[in-house]
């Protein structure tokens, strides 16, 4: 077979825009290697606990519960988490054979850079110079802030936007046979991967329908009157609502129950007001230049739909639905503050836009314009934002060093799920979710926050030790879960919700203190010693906490690299201080 | 000519078997790209685990999409199946994971089963839908 040649310097074009933000993305950030021997890019506590439900799934082939080192040893739990991404991550994995935490990390990239491609063949259908043009802007899907999501952790939102991109997609095309049922299984996957995108994407399809009723009459036909063709897409609808409810079945309970109650906090999941971020959002500015051809493209898509709505209206929804949701003037949000992480697609959203406003530059300069102009050009803008914008991360993340990895997986490996654990100061703890890479049951001292801090705990007798160079056997810590909150499927519709912290019998003190409490480092089976950190005096306690238990005949070193100190208490009933 | 035409022109007169045979080739081509574009981004990463890399990538996700996408072949052209085939790939095949491990189904097996059943079923879905036109 013979493609035709236009189309097969498209395709080439395509190819190459995907290795250049291949490139951008995961290649210049990790050093030009994908199968690292430690996880790099873990930034924030939702990394480890995502990649963490990953490899629990991977170990056990199980994806009903949470694993039982989150949820304080208490089993059959499960949380509203919907579970799509990490049968992804596993079961490419399966094939991949890379270390997990690669495949986890490079999925969410091709996710992305899919979502890109797929906005491509959207705008294609609407003008192919646009299109092509429009993927100059693409670079800046990895670039400052709208890295965020791959660093913090945020794999479910980048999958779920990818489909929810493909709503768009099966929307322009809702003629077709079929496609109602195409509908019903995105919504259905969009659901089961993270339902903040699924409520946008009811909005979605309701302006799609308005605008096929009102604007393209294509729901009143006028000339056939029957009622089989009148209500055609109403019926593809109903079609896809019901696949929805039957490949979100066994989820529903979990997700009518828990999610539309804000996750099992008790807040409506529907909230009013304006929106503060709670972590570093991507701005306008961010696109520096590149902004102003949006700006210039968003007036003159609003001309063009002044001047023929019909024509038009379909592909510039996402720019406008989507700007109108993202930017914080909003006053009601479907996800709260998590509206933002919407703004990580914005160099999708807004592609139309920017490829616009070029197009309508290029298109009065009186020459003659082949088509491989119209690739040239976006792949000068793609140099110029991975050039001038682009700036590689400077750190692996908050497991920074093979031997901090090497240590987590000797505890993973060689310490019983009976015996007792407890971690004391380390640099990366503050975010606490990392103590789930052990995969073990962890008490963790905390003393990477101030005596009193804003989460309401008090560790000052903590602290106090330190400052005094006191070693004692009493230390305030707390067993590390994931929340104390949690779902319990009692039958296939009740769900109960259970507080770990009436399984572990917290009194109210210890509730108020948020789960701290008095433990005795003596009675501990395992201590874990960060022997490196930035902080000198908490460095420095380490080292005198692991001198002062080695002193002990029945305490030995089992484990010992540059980065950790791991001590075996052979009898945890004794004097060990 | 826009793609709708392109399509029309490519398929118009075929059947979505004869027009996945000579696609076929066009996959091939395509991931023997991938490699190199795999290899060149990740050059300090062993030409084997490229090689896989890419092969999950095909097997689990644009395979079944694509194959799939095929129930609409006369509607798209080649580069509008595969993108939107490898998004559909994605969903379907994560979400009868889903299922299948609910059930107990060695997740495992999975990666190598659900693909085939995938392209099993719409295979013969084209097939009796081709046998029933005529």
């Amino acid at each position: 077979m013979q493609l035709d040649k236009k189309l097969l310097l498209e395709s080439l074009f395509i190819v190459i825009v995907f290795a250049i933000l291949l490139w951008i993305s995961i290649g210049a950030n990790y050093e030009h290697k994908l199968d690292h021997s430690f996880p790099r890019g873990f930034m924030a506590g939702d990394s480890f606990y995502k990649y963490n439900r990953a490899y629990h799934l991977d170990k056990t082939g199980e994806n009903k519960y949470v694993p039982e080192t989150m949820t304080g040893g208490v089993a059959g739990l499960s949380q509203f988490y919907p579970y799509l991404v990490f049968h992804s991550t596993v079961l490419f994995n399966n094939i991949a054979g890379l270390n997990l935490y690669n495949s986890h990390f490079l999925l969410k990239v091709l996710y992305t850079i899919l979502a890109a491609l797929l906005f491509y063949v959207i705008v294609r259908r609407y003008n192919k110079n646009v299109a092509l043009l429009s993927t100059g802007i693409f670079g800046f899907l990895f670039i400052k802030n709208f890295y965020i999501g791959f660093i913090f952790g945020w794999e479910p939102q980048i999958l779920g936007s990818l489909f929810f991109v493909s709503i768009f997609w099966i929307m322009m095309h809702y003629e077709n046979k079929y496609f109602g049922i195409l509908l019903g299984i995105m919504m259905g996957a969009l659901l089961l991967t993270h339902p903040p995108e699924a409520f946008l994407a009811v909005f979605v399809v309701a302006l799609f329908l308005i605008g096929h009723y009102f604007i393209d009459k294509k729901i009143k036909t006028k000339s056939d009157n029957t009622l089989k063709s009148r209500f055609e897409f109403i019926k593809k609808t109903i079609i896809a609502v019901l696949i929805t409810i039957v490949i979100i079945f066994y989820y529903s309970p979990v997700f009518a129950g828990q999610f539309l109650r804000g996750g099992g906090g008790g807040e409506p999941i529907i909230s009013w007001g304006h929106k503060s971020p709670g972590f570093p959002v991507p701005l306008f500015s961010d696109f520096g230049f590149f902004g102003w051809f949006i700006i210039l493209g968003a007036i003159i898509a609003a001309i063009l739909l002044f001047t023929n709505i019909k024509k038009h209206w379909k592909h510039f929804i996402m720019p406008l639905f989507m700007g109108i949701m993202t930017f914080s003037v909003l006053f009601m949000s479907i996800q709260r503050n998590r509206v933002y992480q919407n703004r990580f697609f914005w160099p999708i959203y807004f592609g139309i836009l920017f490829g616009l406003a070029i197009y309508m530059v290029i298109k009065y300069i009186p020459t003659k314009k082949p088509q491989i102009v119209y690739m040239i050009i976006p792949m000068v803008f793609l140099m110029i934002s991975a050039s001038f914008f682009f700036t590689p991360l400077t750190s692996p993340g908050l497991i920074p060093a093979q031997e901090m990895w090497d240590g987590i997986v000797w505890v993973r490996e060689n310490i019983p799920q009976d015996d007792t654990v407890l971690v004391f100061y380390g640099d990366s703890y503050n975010q606490h979710a990392i103590f789930s890479m052990f995969d073990h049951l962890i008490i963790y001292t905390d003393l990477n926050y101030l005596p009193l801090n804003g989460g309401g705990y008090d560790i000052s007798d903590s602290i106090s030790k330190v400052e005094n160079n006191e070693i004692t056997r009493n230390y305030t810590a707390r067993l590390f879960t994931h929340d104390h909150l949690f779902q319990k499927r009692i039958s296939f519709i009740n769900i109960e919700e259970v507080d770990i912290w009436d399984n572990l019998g917290y009194d109210q003190e210890i509730r108020d203190a948020k789960g701290f409490k008095q433990y005795d480092l003596c009675s501990f089976d395992y201590v874990i010693i960060d022997k490196i950190s930035r902080i000198q005096p908490l460095m420095m306690y380490n080292l005198k906490l692991r001198e002062t238990l080695i002193n002990n005949t029945h305490v030995q070193e089992v484990f010992s690299n540059p980065w950790y100190s791991i001590l075996n208490n052979q009898k945890p009933s004794e004097e060990c201080i | 000519m826009n793609t709708k035409e392109i399509s029309k022109k490519e398929n118009h007169t075929s059947s979505p078997l004869s027009v996945l045979k000579r696609e076929a080739i066009i996959v091939i081509a395509l991931f023997m790209a991938f490699v190199i574009i795999f290899k060149i981004v990740f050059m300090r990463e062993e030409l084997f685990s490229i090689v896989k890399v890419v092969f999950g990538l095909f097997w689990l996700y644009l395979l079944p999409g694509f194959i799939t996408m095929y129930i609409w072949f006369d509607k798209f052209d080649i580069i509008e199946r595969l993108i939107a085939g490898v998004v559909l790939g994605i969903a379907l095949v994560n979400l009868i994971s889903y299922y299948l491990t609910l059930i107990n189904f060695d997740i495992k097996l999975q990666s190598i089963v659900i693909p085939i059943i995938i392209e099993i079923i719409v295979l013969l879905f084209l097939f009796f839908r081709k046998h029933h036109s005529k």
